[in-house]
């Protein structure tokens, strides 16, 4: 049996089933011929039939059990790290704003994950604060949140 | 016609609209490399300043941006596995391992030189023949475009070096991911699960960012592939350039994807995102070698990025000569003729054929100058594969950060983003291809919305898609995708039946 195509078939399924009992919430025909439910209940049964398909497959081909374990990540603290940092950064770059989150962001990812020298993390924190300043708020008027550090990332009127 | 032609250069090439043409075609190029700020947004921003302009220069700036961006987003698809736009994303299949393997500037030089030659076919497209073809566009009916939607999507099975069982699944969730917020037409809502952010649907730019940029810099992270620069040697111009096969191997589909790309680019919402996925498609599935797809293949670089450039230059067709604009950048564009009181359509080369011509022959130019600023700069932006991993990782995902966050000013667009960055990551571990996936979100709510309207208008009779000539012919050409690795499979099988049945024969 393919484990991977097992597993991923199975997940598959569980979520067209999942989608298949939410588009049955809707209508599926209405006076005027098809509706909001139409095309998501035949989506989510066409998933349903592809992913059986899929664990079928898998069932009759060849693999084993170490297909798992290839896929498994070598680097775990790393990549959890570098995760764990991305959903933070999403959490509190609307509260904090922008430049102390990428300050905080980038002195986490560089100096304590990836060892970096402190005259590199500076240094690269110091050149993506001022580019993308400049870049993103100043030349294309994107308006980053700013945060306490609002009177750097303010455009001049 | 010449005289047409001779009176739109006597406009472009005035000095004051040379220079729209540059500022158009620099800025275009710098936002298909940032991601997230799309050519929508920056003409959007930039239409106020256009107010003091004459309507030539105006469009001549906009359209640049347009154009543009097809070019910048190639950049940022080859060097770092990011889309910058929609219609370069079938480029990161091939275009970054070109890079993996040393080849990027070859990659960067063959996308510009399709680019080119794609956007100047079009061009000199829209001067010989808008006004024909922009009738048989408007002939495309509800049915029609569903057959055609439909076909496109079929060649989903071709955009994957993997199995085609998965691209067909992966095709229909984002088939499903397109469904996500409110009914186009009845304003119900599906698949939000009381999540206030997901009413608006799911925004392209989180989703592609999130399945290629974060997902790649979970996998440089992940500690499964050797954490070095892409580029360790000095780069040398020999490197840069493509190789005699490479030139070789481009050169009929930059010749097949001109014209397509420019076709495409003409039907109600097909454009530069279809374009360069078909062309993908239709390369693979006509190619001999089809397995070196996806591992850094030239040919899978010159047929989309020269589709998306003639594709781009093919939508501005029905805006021209109907008024009718077929996606968000043409319909800003339209905007923009309107607020200066022109009104495109059958009557614009009667009543303004100054801005008709001086706008199609700035095209030329603006396609010249992105070539010229290009290619130069293909050694200066390969310098970005020399930054080792540990620094490019956390900068590529600030990128995407601001990308994301720019479509709307909403922090949960780069959570969403970082999710399918996680989804993106596992996808690759399980061996499933984000290319139909993504093709089929772009395709899916406009499939919906025609496929409904068809039954709708037929009754209820799915009979429609069968009565029309192209319909039907489009839906043919689906089912022949479709079964066609059905009967190769059957045939191989066959052949090894037979083949094992002679050799015990043989043996007895």
């Amino acid at each position: 049996m393919k484990y991977l195509d097992y597993i991923s078939g199975l997940f598959l399924l569980v979520f067209s089933i999942v989608l298949f009992f939410s588009a049955r919430q809707l209508a599926i025909w209405g006076p005027f011929g098809p509706s909001s439910g139409f095309f998501p209940t035949i989506l989510s049964g066409l998933l349903g039939i592809l992913s059986l398909c899929i664990i079928a497959r898998a069932w009759f081909q060849a693999g084993g059990a170490q297909q798992i374990r290839e896929i498994l990540v070598p680097n775990k603290k790393k990549f959890a790290s570098y995760l764990l940092s991305f959903f933070a950064f999403s959490m509190v770059f609307g509260t904090i704003g922008y430049t102390l989150t990428l300050i905080g962001f980038l002195t986490f990812i560089l100096r304590f994950v990836e060892r970096q020298s402190w005259k590199t993390t500076v240094g690269i924190i110091i050149i993506s604060a001022v580019v993308s300043h400049f870049l993103f708020v100043e030349f294309l008027a994107v308006q980053l949140p700013e945060g306490p550090l609002s009177f750097i990332l303010r455009r001049p009127n | 016609m010449f005289d047409n032609i001779l009176l739109g250069f006597s406009i472009s090439l005035s000095l004051q609209n040379i220079f729209f043409a540059l500022i158009g075609a620099i800025l275009g190029t710098i936002v298909g490399i940032l991601p997230g700020l799309g050519p929508g947004a920056t003409i959007a921003l930039l239409l106020p300043l256009t107010f003091k302009l004459d309507v030539t220069s105006a469009i001549i700036m906009l359209a640049g941006i347009y154009y543009g961006v097809a070019y910048g987003g190639t950049l940022t698809s080859v060097l770092m596995n990011i889309p910058g736009e929609g219609c370069t994303v079938v480029t990161c299949l091939d275009g970054y391992q070109m890079a993996r393997k040393g080849r990027a500037g070859a990659a960067l030089s063959i996308a510009a030189i399709g680019s080119f030659v794609g956007s100047t076919a079009g061009v000199v497209g829209i001067s010989l023949l808008a006004p024909p073809l922009a009738k048989v566009a408007l002939s495309f009916g509800s049915a029609e475009f569903t057959s055609l939607m439909i076909a496109g999507l079929t060649l989903v099975t071709y955009l994957s070096s993997k199995s085609p069982l998965k691209s067909i699944a992966m095709a229909v969730v984002g088939l499903i991911l397109g469904c996500v917020g409110l009914d186009p037409l009845e304003g119900n809502e599906r698949f939000t699960f009381g999540i206030i952010t997901l009413l608006d649907g799911i925004n392209i730019v989180p989703l592609a960012m999130g399945l290629f940029g974060i997902a790649e810099v979970l996998t440089m992270v992940d500690g499964s592939e050797e954490q070095q620069g892409l580029v360790t040697s000095s780069v040398k111009l020999r490197n840069l350039l493509p190789t005699r096969q490479e030139w070789k191997d481009s050169i009929w589909p930059i010749l097949r994807a001109t014209p397509l790309g420019f076709l495409l680019g003409i039907v109600p919402g097909g454009g530069a995102n279809l374009s360069s996925f078909i062309s993908y498609g239709l390369e693979k599935r006509i190619s001999k070698h089809p397995e070196k797809f996806g591992t850094g293949y030239i040919k899978g670089v010159a047929g989309p990025e020269t589709a998306n450039n003639s594709g781009t230059a093919g939508a501005f067709i029905p805006l021209l000569t109907l008024g009718l604009p077929f996606n968000v950048i043409t319909a800003l564009l339209l905007a923009a003729f309107m607020i200066h009181g022109v009104t495109p359509g059958p009557m614009i080369l009667e009543k303004a054929p100054d801005v008709f011509w001086g706008v199609v022959t700035s095209m030329y130019i603006g396609n010249f100058m992105l070539l010229v600023l290009n290619l130069p700069l293909i050694s200066i932006f390969i310098n970005i594969l020399r930054i080792p991993y540990p620094i490019l990782s956390p900068l590529v995902a600030l990128i995407c950060f601001i990308g994301a966050f720019s479509i709307a000013y909403n922090p949960a667009d780069v959570f969403l983003m970082i999710l399918f960055g996680l989804v993106g990551y596992l996808m690759r571990k399980f061996e499933y291809d984000a290319a139909p996936l993504i093709l089929a979100y772009v395709l899916g709510p406009m499939l919906e919305r025609s496929l409904r309207q068809s039954l709708i208008y037929s009754d209820g009779s799915p009979a429609i898609f069968f009565t029309s000539p192209v319909s039907a012919a489009l839906l043919g050409v689906a089912f022949l995708s479709l079964t066609t690795p059905l009967f190769r499979m059957a045939y191989r099988y066959l052949k090894k039946l037979f083949q094992n049945r002679e050799l015990t024969n043989e043996r007895r």
